[in-house]
């Protein structure tokens, strides 16, 4: 027991600091969300008045709160559809060399400032980009594809790309519990290999596939460059509207929709949590 | 229904280093066969190979005298037994045994009546819905080899399965495989490096070596005509030695050694002979004044019902015998010369037999 709470003593540091630079501005955060706006006046004053969130529920903002979820969503589902059989790859078939150049190749891009990486998709995807000049010189179609840029599609390309490496990682993390001869075991009592990726392969992974949504989920949640830079017109993400509401100091409401989007992680963390036994991600076995 | 295995000119390099080499073999059906060899010695190899997981370089295996190469492992007729046993471990015991049923489609009432018998098989009735985890070393044994024998697969392939546990279970384990061996009648094959586990449990059994067969056939054959020195050692013989002058003489051999001469019965013909092996149970001591080898006691060591005595023939070659302590007397001390006398079969000449067997 004395070693344990020795050892517990080494996470103090950590937790001080979370404690100052996180625990305690998101106390705050929540005790201004109760204060009361003037639009005449701009102005904010100490009260318990429930209007910023009830603001929540104007057309215009719980749209965003749910079309913010519903392209994280999908930006975690497509990362992980693209990033399992990259990770099975990685761990499963590459030598030890290939694959440490392979998990090189999946970090490099994070080098770049992530507002260049989101913009580097405009000359892909763009109508005078990589595809569209290609498409038209090869004579597939006649004239630029318009929906390639500014729109959901590119929106959800900057996403994938972006965060793709957060659920490789936490994927191969949890193949590690895949013993080779589970594999071999499956397949010697008959089974197919798509029979053995979905009974042995996929059920004992559940901790990094959840690990890895999760990630993806909570960061495209907070994103807002790729929506700005390839999003349409009439694209918002919470954290663009955040950015509107705190321009015309309606510091209640910012922290209302910050609040209820926490609340909203956290209830899916617990839930996720239970079903799929993300702390199995660091059990041997 | 037990199946046969040849096994025709099998080799596998890896990366250019030879594996397997030129392996040629036949196992009938319904035997029990055990390939010995250490780490290394491409046991294993032969092993994955004949279950699919591995493919050779060269040669073919053939199954009941079809050719099973291009049959890939979930579609061959055998289970394997995993050296890591390597059970599922989010599934419960039942599950487990059930997978294989569960893959071929059997119909759930035929499946949960063919579990329930082989749990009960294997000793472990009721314990069906306990997790992986909560079962002991020896538990999991029963389980790994249960979840192969409910396939009830026509060879059986037991990859070391007996490593990692105690003695008492290992002997338990050890008469649990021949006792099923008996009851399915299928062909089993075991690889291991224990040589007590091959010679107390195969029909018939295999030393490899370096990617090679050294010897094959039946555990007596091995203990009686062991064909080379490094067989010798593998099953037990350690006093091997080197006669100055070796000659044969009708049914006998005689042989010269620290110049002194001794006759050995060669009823088997064995051929070429250029070493002796010595079984160190079947040795007297006398004293200094019996017909046998005169040598000096160098060392001995209390070994519960034995001494292990080694001693020196005047040319320096070493002599081990284990000597029942109650023929063992008192005045015997290292640096006395005693005489060795051998019993019938104690003496063993090593060498490739007339009478080939494989």
């Amino acid at each position: 027991m004395f070693q344990i709470k020795r050892g517990l003593s080494l996470a103090i540091p950590a937790f001080l600091l979370l404690a100052i630079v996180g625990f305690i501005p998101l106390l705050i955060i929540l005790y201004w969300s109760f204060w009361a706006w003037d639009p005449s006046t701009y102005w904010i004053k100490p009260d318990l008045s429930f209007d910023a969130y009830l603001a929540i529920g104007e057309v215009g903002r719980w749209t965003v709160l749910l079309s913010t979820f519903g392209k994280a969503f999908f930006a975690a589902i497509l990362c992980l559809l693209v990033g399992y059989p990259a990770a099975m790859a990685i761990h499963f078939v590459a030598t030890s060399r290939w694959a440490f150049i392979l998990m090189a190749l999946f970090t490099i891009p994070f080098f770049m400032s992530y507002l260049i990486r989101a913009f580097s998709w405009r000359l892909v995807l763009g109508r005078k980009g990589l595809i569209n000049n290609f498409l038209v010189d090869i004579g597939i179609v006649d004239q630029p594809i318009d929906w390639l840029l500014f729109s959901d599609f590119a929106v959800m390309v900057g996403l994938v790309a972006s965060y793709l490496p957060f659920v490789i990682f936490p994927l191969i993390l949890s193949m590690q519990r895949v013993e080779p001869n589970f594999i071999a075991a499956s397949q010697d009592l008959g089974a197919s290999f798509l029979r053995t990726l979905f009974t042995i392969i996929i059920p004992l992974t559940k901790p990094g596939i959840f690990a890895g949504f999760l990630f993806v989920f909570v960061m495209s949640s907070g994103s807002s460059t790729e929506v700005k830079m390839l999003g349409g017109a009439g694209e918002s993400m919470i954290s663009i509207m955040i950015n509107d509401v705190m321009r015309v100091v309606n510091f209640p409401l910012a922290f209302a929709i910050s609040g209820v989007t926490i609340v909203l992680l956290l209830g899916i963390i617990i839930v996720g949590n239970r079903v799929f036994g993300l702390t199995k991600l660091f059990e041997d076995v | 229904m037990a199946i046969s295995i040849d096994i025709d000119g099998i080799s596998r390099n890896f990366d250019g280093v030879k594996a397997l080499d030129d392996i040629q073999l036949d196992i009938k059906a319904g035997e029990f066969f055990t390939l010995l060899g250490s780490s290394g010695s491409g046991k294993s190899t032969l092993l994955r190979i004949i279950a699919g997981f591995d493919q050779p370089t060269n040669g073919s295996i053939r199954f009941d005298g079809k050719n099973i190469l291009n049959v890939p492992a979930s579609k061959r007729s055998c289970n394997t037994v995993f050296q890591d046993l390597a059970l599922f471990p989010h599934m419960t015991v039942e599950e487990n045994i059930g997978y294989g049923l569960k893959v071929r489609k059997e119909p759930a009432a035929q499946r949960q009546r063919k579990v329930k018998d082989i749990l009960e098989l294997v000793d472990l009735g009721g314990y069906g819905d306990r997790k992986i985890a909560m079962m002991s070393g020896g538990q999991r044994q029963r389980v790994a080899l249960a979840r192969a024998l409910v396939m009830e697969p026509g060879i059986l392939l037991l990859d070391e399965p007996l490593t990692g546990l105690d003695e008492r279970l290992r002997q338990q384990m050890r008469d649990e495989f021949s006792r099923l061996h008996k009851k399915t009648g299928a062909t089993f094959i075991l690889v291991t490096h224990n040589q007590d586990e091959a010679l107390s449990l195969s029909d018939r059994m295999a030393i490899m070596h370096l990617g090679k067969l050294e010897q094959v056939g039946t555990p007596d054959e091995f203990l009686n005509h062991p064909q080379n020195e490094f067989v010798a050692k593998f099953v037990g013989l350690e006093t091997i030695l080197t006669p100055s002058n070796i000659s044969v003489i009708n049914d006998n051999l005689e042989i010269k050694i620290a110049d002194q001469k001794l006759t050995i019965p060669n009823t088997e013909k064995v051929e070429n002979v250029t070493h002796i092996a010595v079984r160190s149970d079947r040795i007297l001591v006398a004293a200094n004044d019996g017909n046998g080898l005169n040598a000096k006691l160098i060392s001995k060591n209390f070994r519960g019902r034995t001494y292990e005595c080694v001693f020196k023939l005047s040319d320096g070659q070493k002599i081990t015998a284990n000597i029942a302590i109650e023929n063992f007397k008192p005045e015997w001390k290292e640096g006395t010369d005693l005489t060795l006398e051998f019993e019938f079969g104690a003496l063993i000449p090593i060498g490739k037999t007339n009478n080939k067997r494989a």
